[in-house]
């Protein structure tokens, strides 16, 4: 389902209403419209968090997005997404 | 006769009735759960050092997280080392002692947040498993 027109708010036809919650739980939760073709790294700017070093998932461990990946298609309207700090191994 | 009616008029108890006005149920807002996500995995905290498991569906690890200031050292025990070995980031586990691994990090969490690190350990585990 995704978002009707609303006299309120502007015209949302089409949007996605999702929730960003940080893994880390040191920063309230977020409510965020996104459109088509909005990817990870377009979200995470918007949130105004560097995305070198964030990346978005749906909280499981392979779950997580790709930086140019389109978040849209694969997120439904109400969705949770997690915003997690970039961890990399290195020796 | 008279007097009867009388004192039945006298004891009458009159009915109670009350008239309940509808009240509108008031709208309850449930609030997200901010619970970080380490502490809903069941990681326990004891000083600088956080204990818990790393959960997959091919299996939990009992982990190890010590914070020393903006860098963590992270440990596994008995980590699936056949199936890890196949993984691009297998150099990063390093052998300790009584089957701890240290997995060494080029790039600790930004923001000091150890269950990024869960995250991504889990998710060596599982490619590991995958691949």
């Amino acid at each position: 389902m995704t978002k009707k027109r609303n006299g309120n708010n502007g015209n949302t036809e089409g949007l996605k209403r999702l929730l960003v919650k940080f893994v880390g739980g040191e920063k309230e939760p977020q409510e965020v419209l996104i459109g088509p073709g909005t990817t990870t790294a377009d979200l995470l700017r918007e949130l105004d968090l560097n995305t070198n070093n964030f990346s978005l998932g749906k909280g499981q461990a392979d779950e997580v997005f790709g930086a140019d990946e389109a978040l849209y298609p694969q997120l439904d309207d109400g969705g949770l997404v997690y915003a997690s700090s970039q961890v990399i191994a290195g020796q | 006769m008279g007097l009867f009616t009388n004192l039945t008029k006298k004891f009458k108890k009159k009915p109670v009735v009350r008239v309940i006005t509808p009240q509108q149920p008031k709208p309850r807002i449930v609030q997200p759960d901010n619970t970080p996500l380490y502490v809903k995995r069941g990681w326990a905290k004891n000083g600088n050092t956080y204990h818990g498991y790393y959960r997959t569906r091919y299996g939990a690890f009992r982990g190890e997280i010590t914070r020393r200031g903006d860098k963590f050292n992270v440990y596994i025990f008995k980590p699936p080392v056949e199936q890890i070995k196949k993984h691009s980031r297998w150099p990063c586990f390093h052998q300790g002692r009584n089957d701890k691994w240290r997995i060494a990090l080029a790039r600790n969490p930004n923001d000091g947040d150890i269950s990024a690190i869960i995250i991504y350990v889990e998710r060596i585990i599982i490619e590991s498993f995958t691949r």
